[in-house]
């Protein structure tokens, strides 16, 4: 059953936090990723999942300098963050994101030109302390949306995530495997122009 | 079966060249109760803590056991939702915590030169003339148009801008009203007409904020005022106070005035009628609320001050408001005589053209010396200012009883006071008075202990606020207020 229709759905109202990193493709931090990503178990409780949200977010902060475009974003109107996060969870199981076919392997010398992408998003219970720290944490100025210090911020502040209120959480990396990562040609289409540049 | 030890569950899972990944799922959430928020906030924060305990828990066995390096990362990284005093909070995170960047609202006009840098010298052209009423003046509303952010909070990094900066001297037809009723109670008690006018009298002016400080500024030259505002303003206010230090810039010039040409003047309490305001939900309002910190019955005596005069709104006010009764009930046992005032007993007269613009002279007759009429009667410039910032500030004079002839009544209203003999003759009222029969009786309420004690209770959550904190070290991250305010971006923070 679609976990959209599950009991409780429309009762209680609902806000979303989602990220999206794009980094140029690096073997050690797509490695590490990975494992990362492929590590955690099916069942988790509270503290187990906010660990290894720590752990992720201990190594992205560490390689954020490594970023060049990226997104976050915060809403705490209920349809809008059911039908956004329905919509990040869409991107990992469609192949509207990921490639559908491998990009070949990366040019040892011209290098570059290929990029990974790492996404989180969380459905938390709207007005529970977490929701309410995040809505604090994302309260940015405008004109500093985009920068680093800014993504740097959130990552560092995301500790304030109680899993108690995260009624969902996706997470995912794009891609898995080295020579099927995100060409600049893939890039440039519109579907990512939803990535900023990071200053 | 969910283990409720484990109540994420991994319900989808992608694994496949081009992307890694999976979604989590509790379905423990989905028929959650939505609460009131303050519980909902008590409720979870338990949740939190317990949480975030089992956790360094972990951490600190595991650290035992393994005896290596196992690193559980920093405390600071677990924040939650507690409650703090809301003037602590923003005396070290600025006035508008949690509210940054959205505006105050002015309720009202301003038709004369302001300068924005003389703000800096409210506190001192407000304070007590007499150095002995200073123990009792509490600045901090005043306080709040200097002062700088101490600390920036982690979860609000944006541009401090001072109280001082936003700040916008206001007038409404309200506080003309107060001004005119000021000058009117003032003038009862000005011996140029009423040698034996009582001087031992304290004035407790409890209005609304602006109309306070309108009445204090209309008989400051009576008068010493004593500030007991002790609250900061804020966007989301229960207490819109910043409407008070409107009025307060305001009048300024002529409380600066008043305050370098008054003698030793009777004391005259300001409060905000708004100090104890009910609200209902903490995720759209900032608590800044307050209680009245009167001296004590024995300092009152210390001053030698036999009277206290309370200056309630209207004649429907009949009690005074919770936090005062406690003191004024001591008063009353320690041989001060409490009064009360409406100051709509004031008003002006209808038979003295007082409706239309009138400059000077004064509308109304002149009695001879020593007159009944001549007791109560005041003019415009009787130890008053005259250049108040108020265009017309005499136009119309308002009088006890709202006619020339009943102002004099007052005294035998106020007999107490003890000069009633003198203004027998005066017209009654014809309207009823029934704060005139006032007099306090110990009751209980949230803000008083029905015993009459010095020792006021107030509520447990009376201004404070809900904040987030790092539990590990105890440093504010932010405010917890929701988005519901202008910060509210229904179009989401960030952007894709």
């Amino acid at each position: 059953m679609d976990a959209c229709f599950r009991m409780g759905w429309k009762l209680v109202a609902r806000s979303i936090f989602a990220m999206e990193l794009c980094f140029p493709f690096h073997d050690q931090l797509h490695a590490s990723l990975r494992a990362h990503v492929r590590s955690l178990p099916a069942s988790m409780g509270h503290h187990q999942k906010w660990e290894s949200y720590r752990g992720l977010r201990e190594e992205l902060g560490q390689n954020l300098s490594l970023v060049e475009r990226g997104c976050w974003d915060y809403f705490d109107e209920n349809k809008k963050a059911k039908s956004d996060y329905r919509m990040w969870v869409q991107g990992m199981l469609t192949d509207e994101t990921a490639r559908t076919e491998p990009s070949g392997p990366i040019d040892p010398y011209r290098g570059g030109g290929r990029y990974m992408t790492l996404t989180m998003a969380f459905l938390m219970v709207a007005n529970s302390p977490t929701d309410t720290a995040v809505s604090v944490l994302c309260r940015v100025p405008e004109s500093r949306l985009w920068d680093r210090s800014t993504f740097q911020h959130i990552l560092r502040g995301l500790g304030i995530l109680n899993f108690a209120s995260v009624e969902s959480d996706v997470l995912y990396l794009i891609p898995r495997d080295d020579d099927w990562s995100l060409t600049a040609e893939d890039m440039s289409q519109e579907k990512f122009s939803y990535l900023r540049p990071v200053r | 079966m969910t283990d409720p030890s484990e109540p994420l569950q991994r319900d989808e899972l992608v694994d496949k060249p081009g992307i890694v990944g999976a979604r989590w799922w509790q379905d423990g959430l989905a028929g959650a109760d939505p609460m009131a928020r303050r519980t909902a906030l008590k409720v979870l924060f338990g949740a939190t803590v317990g949480v975030a305990a089992v956790g360094g828990l972990v951490a600190l066995l595991a650290r035992k056991s393994s005896g290596s390096s196992v690193s559980y990362g920093s405390v600071d990284d677990y924040d939650t939702s507690q409650t703090r005093a809301a003037l602590a909070m923003q005396r070290e995170y600025g006035w508008n915590f949690g509210a940054s960047g959205e505006p105050l609202v002015w309720d009202g006009d301003t038709s004369m030169p302001f300068s924005r840098a003389a703000l800096a010298t409210l506190v001192s052209d407000l304070s007590p003339s007499s150095s002995s009423y200073r123990p009792f003046f509490v600045p901090t509303l005043l306080e709040s148009v200097t002062a700088q952010r101490k600390t920036v909070p982690p979860a609000d990094p944006g541009t401090f801008v001072p109280v001082q900066e936003v700040l916008m001297p206001i007038f409404t037809t309200a506080m003309g009203v107060a001004f005119r009723t000021g000058r009117a109670l003032a003038s009862l008690f000005d011996r140029t007409k009423m040698p034996d006018a009582p001087q031992q009298v304290a004035l407790v002016v409890d209005l609304p904020g602006p109309e306070s400080i309108a009445f204090a500024a209309g008989a400051a030259g009576m008068f010493d005022p004593v500030m007991l505002m002790d609250n900061w303003p804020h966007p989301r206010g229960v207490v819109r106070s910043h409407l008070a230090l409107a009025a307060a810039a305001y009048f300024q010039p002529l409380f600066a005035k008043a305050r370098a040409t008054r003698k030793k003047s009777p004391p005259m309490f300001i409060l905000d009628r708004g100090r104890l305001a009910s609200y209902t939900d903490d995720s759209t309002h900032f608590d800044n609320r307050f209680v009245a910190k009167l001296p004590s019955y024995a300092r009152v005596k210390g001053e030698q001050l036999a009277h206290v005069l309370y200056v309630a709104p209207t004649s429907r006010d009949t009690l005074e408001m919770d936090d005062l009764n406690d003191d004024f009930v001591a008063m009353v046992a320690y041989g001060i005589n409490v009064n009360m005032v409406a100051a709509d007993s004031f008003g002006p007269d209808p038979a003295s053209g007082a409706s239309a613009p009138v400059t000077t002279p004064a509308p109304f007759p002149t009695p001879p010396p020593g007159s009944a009429s001549d007791a109560g009667a005041h003019d415009a410039g009787a130890r008053l200012d005259v250049s108040s910032p108020i265009p017309n500030p005499d136009t119309p004079l308002h009088y006890y009883g709202r006619s020339v002839a009943t102002h004099p009544w007052f005294w035998t209203d106020y007999r107490t006071m003890g000069i009633y003999s003198q203004i027998a003759t005066a017209r009654e009222p014809d309207f009823p008075r029934p704060a005139s029969g006032y007099g306090p009786s110990a009751r209980k309420s949230p803000f008083s202990n029905g015993l009459g004690s010095p020792q006021h209770p107030t509520p447990t959550e009376f201004g404070t606020i809900p904040v987030i904190v790092a539990v590990g070290t105890g440093v504010v991250v932010g405010a917890a207020m929701s988005r519901s305010g202008s910060w509210t971006r229904a179009s989401g923070w960030g952007g894709s």
